[in-house]
């Protein structure tokens, strides 16, 4: 009967359209950031002792950990920018009868970010 | 080959065939439907039509000015008893197809909004923005869905009617995946196989409109109605023949000849008030005058020089920019989007070129009322038959509506002859068909090393016709028409077809579908011949009055081994005696 | 292979189209075909020229010609397009390679096969099944333009299946229903005259439904219609998730 031709994905799929490669460029990196968050909690077990407390400190200044920090931080910037990025698909913003264009409302979440980053920022800075 | 066997058979999954498939399936469960359609339903031409459909549903209107505007824009060639059924039942439709789903724009109370129509005098065209076809068709089809009895054969293309016993039981088809020749019977059958406007070159309709089902019920004995009568709408752009819906003037748009003339103002279509006023556009004038009044006056400005001239054949200007941006993107967003991308034009800044181009066939398959054909058994509905409700010159946005009306009609219709005539002769349908369906193996495996190319024959095809059955007609250029047909009939038996493959083989298709142009064309252009009067969308030269004496009548083109043959039938006039067509008075 | 016989005047381009004809082949090859180039010619034009003029067994489905039938869309350069909706200057003076709609079968040269689709959206149960029936004497439903808001973008939908090909969720697995039937679904379930949400969402939030979806995002990019299915369907996770909340939280609040 039907003699369909089929045509499977390519194993590296991803490297066939830059669509896919940026999706996946976001899974790969959602991993370095969930490892981070182990750091963090390393950090809390660590704030027992004040021995174990001076040593995470100064493993915090090796360039590796430096490093380390930059491409996480680069990580989640990465994925703040693109939730925001997607939030106006998930909520959709009516004002009357018409919807509000999508890049006002992630214009919208985009400056709550900066106020809230901010706060954070003066508190830290504060203290 | 096992043959399936239905009560009602249905072909053409558009705006008329759905309807008639869920008014059977509604009507009577018990009752098996199928739907046999060339392409997937939701591809039909249905899917095209943008400006709205007409309905009576406002305190401000009423079914006697529905009916005097239809009539009137038909030049009185509708018959005024199914006019009547149509405007009475077309709200009814329209209401049942919101019930379904459909998206019609609302008003601030939730009620439908409806807008102004050219040739209407009152504003009674239900919309879903401009893309009401779309809307009405996707809605029918979703709906369909749900309908168990309804069985659908898609891209499954019908080449014969199968009679016998004086009745119409079945039809053979091919099924283009496979390339199988396929019988499949009706206890009765109904025709919603849309319009023909390809066998002209320029034209808005879509490559699927090749007249097939005029063809199927012409070579089947069943008269041809009014096929005189063509409809071309005055804004299609050059070129490509992509429609400028009408809805560009119901808001307000106005058409400019070479000069910056309002040149309607000089052929009788009211005079022009300024765009500023709050008054414009005004119903049934200038602008929102009837379609062909509007088509024939650019052919007079076209003989006087004065429209733009290019490659793509002459234009006038079709002028929106003082709507501004805001009203054009909320009204007719599809207008600027259409005109920018296919002519390179933005309409918030600059005109949109436009001429008339082929959009509509009053005429088709004659049927009475109900929808039922001289032959017992077969029915047609849609754009592919004639009750008339459009006379000569249809009335833009009556044609959805129609769908709806005479859809729904159609399959009760067919569904009542199917039980009273429960006995289908399976052994004599297969019989019938071995013959075709051998000749059609042959050209798979065989090819045809045939003289003629499709696209050769189709382009004499239609440039024949553009120039001897377009906007004005004379007994000179009919005749060379004529002859030029007679001539094609007699090349396409040598046809060529390279394509050998069973699958999918749209040169085939391509071929027949050819084939049925050709019976459209010859029973347009020997109506025309034989209408010796000038009536709606019917202009000649040579006979420039209406002649109600001799000609308020039907004309049915029958095939026969020559020529075909003209009859006449009488109109039906319950309560309008013809008058004399004004507008802009 | 096949290059044009006919001799073209001015400025050509090239097409590249990829060809599969089952009745004697197993293994698609691609044809090479001059087209003359001109400004306003949309990329189907050009393919039509090619049945026309050289190649007349050339398979392909088009009909409308103008961006609303949904028949024309293919692999233009390996982005899914309909083909009568991009022009030959896009491109121009690149050749351009023409291909199926990838994720699906291929029935012939670029015609494809979606019968899945069409069974998907029966499924998902694309009509109004009517909240509060109505006969038609009684008129339409009211339906505010605040409330056809709600749904209208979701049906304009002209079932191209671009955005199928752009998903590689539905490339590795066709079981997942896929942009534009979960967003036709959701089209109903949003509409105020309709009263079969919660049978929908039974499928909607099921294995197959928006819970396959990575958002990738692609697919409303590649929609010719702007029908944003990728919206539709992150809508529906948010929603099923409130849904399952409320349901944890206040048993006794749903049924
Ligand atoms: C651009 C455009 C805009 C329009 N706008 C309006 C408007 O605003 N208002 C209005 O009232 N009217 C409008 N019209 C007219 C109206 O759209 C058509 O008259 C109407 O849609 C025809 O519908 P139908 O159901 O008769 O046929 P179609 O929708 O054309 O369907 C025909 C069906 O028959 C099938 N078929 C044909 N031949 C075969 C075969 N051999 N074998 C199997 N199946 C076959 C096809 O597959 C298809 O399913 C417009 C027309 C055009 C061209
Ligand atoms: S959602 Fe967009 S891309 Fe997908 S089928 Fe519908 S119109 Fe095409
Ligand atoms: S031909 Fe209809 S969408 Fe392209």
């Amino acid at each position: 009967m039907s003699k369909d031709y089929i045509r499977p994905m390519p194993k590296r799929w991803w490297t066939t359209r830059p669509g896919w490669a940026k999706f996946m460029l976001r899974e790969w990196t959602a991993l370095p950031v969930a490892i981070y968050c182990g750091v963090l909690i390393a950090m809390a077990a660590a704030a027992r002792s004040e021995a174990s407390w001076q040593g995470f400190c100064d493993w915090l200044e090796t360039p590796l950990s430096m490093i380390l920090h930059v491409i996480v931080l680069a990580f989640a910037l990465l994925h703040t920018v693109t939730w925001f990025a997607a939030a106006p698909k998930a909520i959709r913003v009516f004002r009357g009868d018409e919807q509000v264009p999508e890049a006002l409302v992630a214009g919208g979440h985009f400056a709550a970010w900066v106020v809230v980053s901010a706060g954070f920022a003066l508190l830290v800075v504060g203290l | 080959m096992s043959i399936p066997v239905y009560d009602v058979l249905i072909v053409g999954g558009g705006g008329a065939g759905l309807r008639a498939a869920i008014a059977v399936a509604q009507a009577d469960p018990t009752q098996r439907v199928a739907v046999v359609s060339k392409v997937y339903p939701m591809r039909s031409h249905t899917v095209s039509a943008e400006g709205g459909a007409a309905g009576v549903i406002k305190d401000n209107d009423s079914a006697e000015d529905h009916c005097n505007d239809t009539i009137g824009g038909g030049d009185w060639l509708a018959d005024q008893d199914a006019v009547e059924a149509f405007v009475e039942e077309a709200p009814k439709e329209l209401i049942q197809l919101e019930h379904w789903g459909c998206p019609w724009n609302r008003e601030a109370d939730g009620s439908v909004a409806v807008r102004p129509f050219g040739g209407m005098k009152i504003q009674r065209t239900w919309f879903a923005s401009d893309k009401t076809g779309f809307h009405m068709l996707h809605t029918l089809f979703q709906t369909s869905q749900q309908f168990d009895p309804v069985t659908r054969y898609d891209e499954h293309f019908v080449f014969d009617l199968l009679v016998h016993d004086g009745r119409c039981q079945g039809v053979a088809c091919i099924e283009l995946k496979t390339g199988e020749v396929r019988i499949i019977a009706g206890r009765s059958v109904i025709l919603c196989t849309g319009g023909g406007g390809r066998i002209f070159p320029f034209t808005t309709n879509a490559a699927i409109k090749t007249g097939d089902g005029m063809g199927l019920a012409y070579r089947a004995g069943v008269g041809l109605k009014d096929m005189e009568f063509v409809q071309y709408h005055p804004t299609g752009l050059p070129g490509t023949g992509i429609l400028i819906t009408e809805a560009a003037r119901g808001e307000g748009g106005i058409l400019l000849n070479k000069d910056g003339r309002r040149y309607l103002q000089d052929h009788d279509l009211g005079s022009p008030l300024e765009v500023s006023d709050p008054r414009h556009p005004q119903l049934k004038s200038m602008e929102l005058g009837p379609r062909d009044r509007l088509s024939q006056a650019f052919y007079w400005e076209r003989e006087a020089g004065n429209v733009f001239t290019s490659d793509d054949g002459d234009y006038v200007h079709l002028d929106v920019t003082h709507l501004g941006e805001k009203k054009i993107n909320k009204r007719i967003p599809f207008v600027r989007d259409t005109a920018l991308k296919y002519v390179g034009v933005d309409c918030v800044k600059e005109p949109i070129p436009v001429r008339p181009v082929v959009h509509y066939m009053m005429g088709g398959v004659d049927t009475d009322i109900d929808a039922a054909t001289s032959l017992p058994g077969l029915y047609a509905a849609g754009e592919c038959a004639c009750v008339s409700i459009n006379g000569a010159n249809r009335l833009g946005s009556n044609s959805l509506t129609e769908l709806l009306v005479f859809g729904k009609r159609a399959g009760m219709g067919a569904a009542a002859f199917a039980k009273a005539n429960p006995e289908v002769a399976v052994d004599a349908l297969a019989a019938q068909v071995g013959d075709k369906a051998a000749r059609l193996k042959s050209l798979y495996s065989e090819g045809r090393e045939g003289e003629a190319s499709i696209a050769s024959i189709r382009r004499t095809l239609t440039s024949a016709m553009e120039t001897g059955a377009g906007i004005y007609r004379d007994q000179a250029r009919l005749d060379a028409l004529c002859e030029t047909l007679r001539e094609i009939k007699a090349r396409i038996k040598d046809l060529r077809i390279t394509d050998r493959s069973k699958t999918f083989n749209t040169q085939l298709v391509q071929a027949l579908e050819l084939e049925f142009m050709v019976d459209a064309a010859e029973a347009v252009a020997f109506s025309a011949s034989a209408r010796k009067e000038s009536r709606g969308a019917h202009q000649r030269l040579d006979f420039k009055e209406r002649d109600d004496g001799a000609f308020l009548k039907h004309s049915v083109a029958f095939k026969s081994d020559g020529d075909p043959r003209i009859d006449y039938k009488d109109v039906s006039i319950t309560k309008w005696p013809p008058a004399e067509r004004v507008y802009g008075k | 292979m096949a290059s044009s016989a006919t001799k073209i005047e001015g400025k050509t381009v090239t097409l590249e189209i990829f060809r599969y004809q089952p009745d004697d082949e197993t293994e698609p090859r691609y044809d090479t075909f001059e087209v003359p180039y001109r400004e306003d010619w949309v990329v189907l034009d050009a393919i039509n020229w090619i049945k026309d003029e050289v190649d007349g067994s050339l398979s392909y489905r088009w009909s409308c010609r103008m961006g609303v039938c949904g028949s024309c869309g293919m692999m233009v350069n390996g982005e899914p397009k309909l083909t009568c909706a991009v022009f030959l200057r896009d491109y121009y003076p690149k050749p351009m390679r023409i291909e199926p709609l990838e994720h699906f079968p291929v029935t012939r040269d670029l015609v494809i096969n979606m019968d899945d689709f069409m069974g998907k959206m029966e499924k998902l149960q694309t009509w109004i099944v009517p909240k509060e029936p109505r006969t038609i004497e009684e008129g339409e439903y009211r339906q505010t333009p605040r409330q056809l808001a709600d749904y209208k973008q979701y049906t304009m939908c002209i079932n191209c299946m671009l955005c199928y090909s752009a998903c590689p969720v539905y490339g590795l697995d066709s079981s997942f229903l896929g942009p534009a039937a979960l967003t036709l679904g959701r089209r109903y379930s949003l509409d105020s005259r309709d009263g079969a949400k919660d049978e929908r969402a039974e499928l909607i939030q099921s294995d197959e439904g928006v819970w396959s979806c990575t958002f990738v995002g692609e697919c409303s990019r590649v929609c010719p219609k702007n029908v944003d299915p990728a919206g539709a369907i992150q809508a529906g996770k948010v929603e099923g998730t409130v849904d399952m909340m409320k349901s944890m939280l206040m048993p006794w609040g749903r049924k």
